[in-house]
């Protein structure tokens, strides 16, 4: 076994195969569990299910309630995407070709919403929706989903403009294409992969968001905080319907990052 | 006409100087070369002439228009870049045709000058391959049909075949030049290897430290350098300090005497002397090639065998040690040399040069 060269010895290398499936159990048989039990055609939850049915999100699909909470999570993700990707590619681009001194300093505060306390900046930015009266709207819900979102595309954006070769630009420019048809025809399609990931974090990312949210929302709920709503009163099998099928959302878009990054980088070989 | 006028071009990064005032010319059809090590202002400047780098003072004018502030997108020019940039993501025909579309010139109009450009490379069949499915060589000729699409006024080549192999190198410089001449198209051309200077140019730019060091003809910066540095960097030579004795009829060069052959310097400070290794002819001591012009005697100190030629330091009795090639004709006299050999050395009238400064 090849194995037993990289590992020493097989003790070692069992206890390691061990603690990785552990892990990988307890992060994933929770999941699997819900979406079992959001099967189930009994009115209680319970594991495994006596019987199995697709009431559960017969109820979910007709439920007013957790049917305007998806389609404003849905429009407030919609609307986020491009604006992330718009801003969050234009300061990748500042960062990247601005001055060299000023480069780590600004990315820091660009990107410091991601590592913050987002309780912390739930409570700053309600303050501040509540000063200009744009709390429990769009309005609020937008910037808000942005300041987090955009960090995603800094770094993912920005990681590919570091090994973009910028003489292919000014290859573009010496033909005739100012700065900004050179970044449009050349430099985007070639760091398409890196704003195809920004805006699939960014749509995942708002869509999930329920902590900054929960601060701005009086009224109006998005689908996290319906979700969390509704398990205070009382915990129905229509959750774990919801749960699935959100979970569903992510993971076709995560599968979506995933493959594209596979055909990416297999089969053009970009120098 | 002059398709490319530099004067006084000055182009400083904070404090530090780049390039130091530098005239210079490309006539129509010209191919000249800026030639010099690496630091020698001679990349900058060219970036200049393609408008990605504006200069600190002068003015710089395209086909007798002055193009001194105006961005790359507007002036004629074709550049080729060291690593052929081209665009990954398109086929072959897509590059060539980027510089088409940018200018605005009509799709059916597109077409043929395509065809005709990738004609000139010898790459028509090739149209839809992508850039990543070419070897080196062909990448090159399609970053040369893509400059050369736009119809520029001025092509600019940033040491274009710094990433091929020797042969294929030489190769392309035939190519090149042979294209250049047909199309008779202005040519600016940036290289730190002398073999490929000498060889294309018409006009040969030396630079070192951001300034000119001297512009002529190859035969005229090989055979007639004007300082030490153009000398030294093009070719190998033996640069000797030297006086004049016996009233100006020998040259002493560190102790190597020469003849002061019609009055080749009038000089009665100390001066250099340059000696390419290659006018030296040296021979056995004895044999019956010896015995001519001047009768000095060395001695083999090393000997290096370069195929083509045979490089050997021999050491000038009471003179100093001098580098001499000979070529390997392939005949027993040469391949006899070796280390510790008395031998005569023998300077033709034409292998001393004074060097001005």
């Amino acid at each position: 076994m090849s194995s037993q060269e990289h590992y020493g010895s097989r003790l070692p290398h069992r206890l390691l195969v061990g603690v990785v499936a552990a892990v990988i159990f307890f992060l994933e048989a929770p999941l699997l569990i819900l979406i079992i039990q959001s099967f189930t055609a009994e009115s209680y939850l319970a594991f495994p299910p006596p019987s199995y049915g697709i009431r559960w999100y017969k109820e979910v699909l007709t439920s007013e309630d957790w049917l305007n909470s998806i389609s404003l999570s849905l429009i407030i993700a919609t609307i986020v995407t491009p604006l992330s990707l718009i801003f969050g590619t234009m300061a990748a681009f500042a960062l990247d070709r601005g001055p060299k001194n000023l480069k780590n300093g600004l990315q820091a505060i660009m990107i410091s919403p991601m590592v913050l306390p987002h309780i912390v900046l739930g409570l700053g930015l309600f303050k501040m929706a509540l000063q200009l009266d744009i709390d429990d709207s769009m309005l609020a819900y937008i910037p808000a989903h942005l300041t987090i979102t955009i960090p995603f595309v800094i770094i993912s954006v920005g990681a590919s403009l570091q090994t973009f070769e910028v003489t292919l630009e000014e290859a573009a420019r010496s033909l005739g294409a100012s700065r900004f048809w050179a970044v449009w025809y050349i430099t985007l399609p070639i760091i398409r992969p890196a704003l195809v990931a920004g805006a699939i974090f960014s749509f995942i990312i708002s869509f999930d968001e329920f902590i900054i949210t929960f601060f701005l929302t009086t009224f109006q709920r998005t689908l996290p905080i319906e979700m969390f709503t509704t398990l205070m009163y009382q915990v129905r099998p229509s959750i774990a319907a919801v749960s699935t099928l959100t979970l569903a959302v992510t993971a076709f878009l995560t599968a979506m990052l995933i493959l594209r990054g596979q055909i990416t980088s297999g089969d053009k070989v970009i120098r | 006409m002059s398709s490319v006028e530099l004067k006084s071009i000055v182009k400083k990064y904070g404090a530090v100087t780049a390039v130091a005032s530098i005239d210079l010319s490309v006539e129509s059809g010209e191919f000249v070369t800026l030639l010099g090590p690496s630091g020698c202002g001679k990349t900058t400047t060219l970036r200049m002439v393609a408008g990605f780098i504006r200069p600190t003072s002068g003015t710089l004018s395209i086909g007798d228009v002055d193009m001194t502030g105006v961005p790359p997108h507007k002036r004629t020019v074709g550049l080729v870049f060291q690593n052929y940039a081209l665009f990954p993501h398109m086929s072959v025909r897509k590059n060539v045709e980027f510089g088409l579309k940018m200018q605005k010139v009509l799709t059916s109009e597109r077409a043929p000058r395509v065809q005709e450009a990738l004609e000139l490379v010898q790459l028509e069949a090739l149209g839809e391959r992508m850039p990543s499915e070419l070897s080196g060589g062909q990448q090159q000729r399609v970053a040369l049909a893509r400059a050369l699409v736009i119809r520029p006024d001025v092509l600019l080549l940033d040491e274009p075949f710094g990433a091929l192999d020797k042969q294929l190198r030489d190769h392309m410089r035939v190519e090149l030049r042979e294209l250049q001449q047909k199309l008779k198209i202005s040519t600016l051309f940036v290289t730190h290897d002398q073999d490929e200077a000498l060889s294309m140019s018409d006009r040969i730019v030396v630079m070192s430290d951001g300034k000119v060091s001297q512009i002529g003809s190859p035969t005229d910066i090989y055979e007639k350098p004007k300082s030490r540095f153009v000398a030294d960097f093009i070719g190998r030579s033996n640069i000797l300090s030297a006086k004049v004795d016996d009233n100006g009829k020998v040259i002493n060069a560190e102790g190597l005497k020469l003849p002061n052959k019609q009055e080749k310097t009038q000089k009665t400070e100390n001066f250099s002397v340059m000696i390419r290794p290659e006018c030296v002819a040296i021979s056995k001591s004895g044999s019956k090639e010896s015995g001519r012009t001047t009768n000095i005697k060395g001695k083999i100190t090393s000997t290096i065998y370069l195929g083509s030629i045979i490089q050997y330091d021999v050491q000038i009795d009471q003179g100093p040690s001098i580098v001499v090639t000979q070529n390997n004709t392939g005949l027993e006299n040469f391949k006899d040399l070796v280390i510790g050999d008395e031998v005569d050395v023998l300077f033709p009238d034409a292998a001393t040069y004074v060097l001005p400064n």
